[in-house]
Formats: C-alpha cells, structure tokens, sequence
C-alpha cells in the first residue's frame, strides 16, 4: 500500500504515488536549477506542459495512479537535467573522464579505516541500514569514510574505561541529535552522492525494499558487525529493564513530591508536607534535581544548536523547540517553588 | 574517436536548419515538432528541443502563440518569422555547399572498399 498525492501538473490534477512524488517534484527543480532565468522559467513551463500531455496519454491507457515507473520513463524521453544541460553538452565527455578517475582516487583515500578530513558534501545522519543502538556510530563512519566496528570498538574500551557514564551519556546525546536517515535523499547526502532524479529513483527503489538491519555491503567483516549487534541489544534490554524500574519509581516520587510543594506553596505551611511522608531534605535534593535538569536541558540545546551549524545536521523542529522551552519552563517554576520551601523549612 | 559521439554532434548541428526547415512548411505546435523530429531520428531526448525553440525564438527566427485546442490546454504554436526564412536561406545556402562537397568525396572514394575495412 503506498500513499498517494494529488498533483496540479499545468493545470490538471494528477493522482501520483508519493515515491514517484518525490521523484518528479525533484526532478522539476533539477530543472529549474539547469535552466535559469526568463528563458528558464519559460523552458521548465513547456516541458512540464509536456510532462502534462506524457501523464495524460498515460491515463488513456486505463491507468489511475502516475507512479514512479512511469515518472522514470518520463525522464527518459526529455531527458536528465545534466544531459539537456546546453553548456555542458560540448565538453560532455571531458568532466565524464574527469570524475570517473575522481571517483577512482575517493575510493582509494577511504580505503585505510580512517581518513582525516571533513566531507563538505557529505551530511551527518544516523545510518539506519549500519545500526547497533541509533546508527550513530554507522553514520560517523558514513560522514567520515572510517570503519564502523572500528570506532565501535575505540567506543566501547572508552565507555569502560571511563566507567560507562559520561560516554554512554555522550551518545546518547548524540543519538538525540543527529537526526536519522530516513529518507532516499537524506540517505544520498549521507553517503555524499548527488541528489539528482537518477540516483533518487534508485535510493527509492533501494527503500521500498525493506532493508536488512544490518547493511551487508558494509565493507567489514560481518561476525564483528554480529557481534556488536548482539551486544546491542543485551545492553538495550537491560537498559530497558532498569530505565523501566528508575522511571516508574521516579514518577511516583515526583507526583507526591509536586503535589504535596504545590499544597504546602499555596497554604505557605511547610509541615504539612510531613503529613505526605516528605522529609524536609528531600525538598532541597528535588529542587537540586530540577536545577540540574534545567541546566541540562538548556546546554543541551545550545550542543544541538551548535551540531546543526558545524555538521549541517537539521536544527530542531518547531515542535521539538517548543516541547523543550515548556519543559524548562516548567522545571524553572518548579525550582522557583521548591527552593524557598526547603530553605524555609531547613 | 566515438562513432555514437560523432554521430550525435552531426545531429546536434542539424538540429536548428531542421526546425527552420520543418516550420517553413506550416505552423506546428510543440508536440508536433517533437514527434517529426523523432521520426526523423534527430532528437533522442526530448528534453533538448525546449530550450533549442526558445533560444530560437528569443533571437526572433521564430514567434509562437496560443491556440486552444480540442482537449487539453492551450498549446503553443510556433511560426518562424521573416528573419528567420533569412537566416534560412543562409543556413541552406551553407548546407548546399557542405552537402555537395561530401557528395562529391563520397563519390570519388569507392564506398566497397570502406565497408570491407570496417
């Protein structure tokens, strides 16, 4: 089952598959990107004309869906963007020789597991298809050309030589962060190849098979791969185990602590909350706890904020924004009530 | 040396004296050239008689307009105009002249001899 779009196509409302969507609407603005200007605008106009009149003999045929078949024929019949390019039809056969060996010398360089240099066409995404926990470790590798198990593998002796916390904690962040792979075209910049109609097609083609948790074309060796994933899921069960058990525990705790700070804050009579079970001190380590949240959270959005400037990751969304400015809010008002409370009652 | 590569550059400095050629016999809508141009085997990808007509027409050989058609939208009919006829005439002029120096050579070189090298 696929989700399909309506699509005004100069004039007449096509239904269209999402996938070939996608495609087509990106390969309009391939177009535009080739043909610029008036004279553009106006050759864009008459091909997408064109593309009207392609669709239409399409649906004489007794079709009711345009899909991505029939958005990749037609490409083929006008043409990819690069191939109608009237500058570049000249020296055509140049940069074609040109990039081939390019490629043949980028191949060479990511051959060791590490290379030292930042790809600017390449964006940070977590890799879905090389994943242990987030994919963070798969789309470093992605981003960075090195090998995932290996830095997998550096991952693990740090976390246990640091006694797990601050750097299970550091990718965890990262985790949060990066944001996922998830679609054909944030999976061709990840992998640094251009975005174009042809290779988007195949990113789609490539999606719509579901993929194999595990990325078989990884070029190290599968046991390791194995052996991480494996390793992978013990620690996410018994995290989930443990995060389960601390997270209900905590919640009872907050619910009779916030309600018994909120009865005591409007009838300013501290002692009551002795009748909660509340001792004096676990106001102040409360308030303490939101104190450190509070400044958590907010260093953790100025991290995100700086990620999305240095790795051109996507910023956060207006949702998540706005999820994380009323959780600071909140925990600022519950510092504001709990702090005279436990310096009142101390 | 590519075969195809040559073969498309031929077509490629066809194309225009073709569309001139193909409009002096009447007006045609966009559609209509494609197709005679893809009879003709001139064009493979339909993608580069766009731009090729609207250069065209932005150096005044042609002018279009609107016509409605019986279904669909309007289309865009294109007419070549009297400096293109001029341009025409030049064009032919220099395709006679490349037409019959090749005509002239094929002649002179037994064609026999040539398919049994290849």
């Amino acid at each position: 089952m696929k989700r399909t779009f309506t699509a005004n196509i100069n004039g007449q409302v096509f239904n269209i598959d999402e996938d070939a969507f996608n495609l087509l609407n990106n390969y309009l603005d391939q177009l535009r990107l080739t043909f610029t200007g008036e004279e553009g605008r106006e050759i864009v106009g008459d091909m997408e004309s064109r593309i009207r009149e392609l669709f239409e003999a399409r649906l004489s045929q007794g079709v009711n869906v345009i899909t991505i078949a029939d958005v990749n024929s037609v490409i083929a019949t006008m043409g990819r963007p690069e191939e109608l390019n009237p500058d570049a039809e000249t020296s055509a056969a140049a940069p074609a020789a040109g990039s081939a060996t390019a490629q043949e010398h980028d191949d060479a360089s990511e051959h060791p597991w590490y290379t030292l240099r930042l790809p600017a066409h390449k964006r940070l995404f977590r890799n879905l298809k090389n994943k242990v926990f987030g994919g963070v470790f798969g789309g470093l590798a992605c981003y960075l050309g090195w090998n995932a198990n290996v830095m997998r593998l550096l991952f693990l002796i740090l976390v246990l030589c640091t006694r797990v916390y601050p750097f299970a904690i550091i990718y965890l962040i990262l985790w949060m962060i990066i944001p996922p792979a998830n679609t054909p075209r944030r999976v061709l910049q990840m992998r640094g190849e251009p975005v174009t109609p042809g290779t988007l097609g195949e990113a789609i083609m490539e999606s719509g098979n579901t993929p194999p948790p595990l990325d078989e074309r990884s070029a190290d060796g599968n046991f390791w791969t194995m052996l991480f994933s494996f390793i992978g899921k013990c620690i996410m069960l018994l995290m989930g185990l443990f995060c389960g058990v601390i997270g209900f525990a905590a919640l009872v705790g907050f619910l009779v602590i916030s309600i018994g700070a909120f009865i005591a804050a409007i009838t300013s009579n501290v002692a009551i909350l002795t009748t909660f079970g509340i001792e004096m001190q676990w106001l102040l380590v409360s308030a303490v706890i939101c104190g450190l949240l509070l400044v958590a959270l907010i260093s953790f959005a100025i991290v995100w904020g700086a990620c999305s400037v240095i790795f051109h990751t996507p910023g956060a969304s207006r949702r998540t924004t706005l999820f994380i400015t009323i959780i600071c809010i909140m925990l600022l008002i519950a510092v504001c009530i709990l702090a005279p409370l436990a310096v009142a009652a101390l | 040396m590519n075969v195809d590569n040559l073969k498309s550059q031929m077509r490629k400095g066809m194309l225009e004296f073709c569309v001139l050629l193909l409009l002096r016999q009447g007006d045609a809508y966009t559609s209509e050239i494609i197709e005679k141009m893809k009879e003709a085997h001139l064009i493979v990808m339909e993608g580069t008689l766009y731009p090729l007509l609207t250069r065209l027409k932005n150096d005044g050989l042609l002018a279009y307009r609107w016509e409605e058609s019986p279904s669909g939208p309007p289309r865009k009919y294109y007419s070549i105009t009297p400096l293109g006829e001029q341009f025409l005439i030049q064009l032919q002029n220099s395709w006679n002249e490349i037409s019959h120096t090749v005509q002239h050579l094929l002649k002179q070189s037994p064609t026999p001899s040539n398919s049994s090298e290849q």
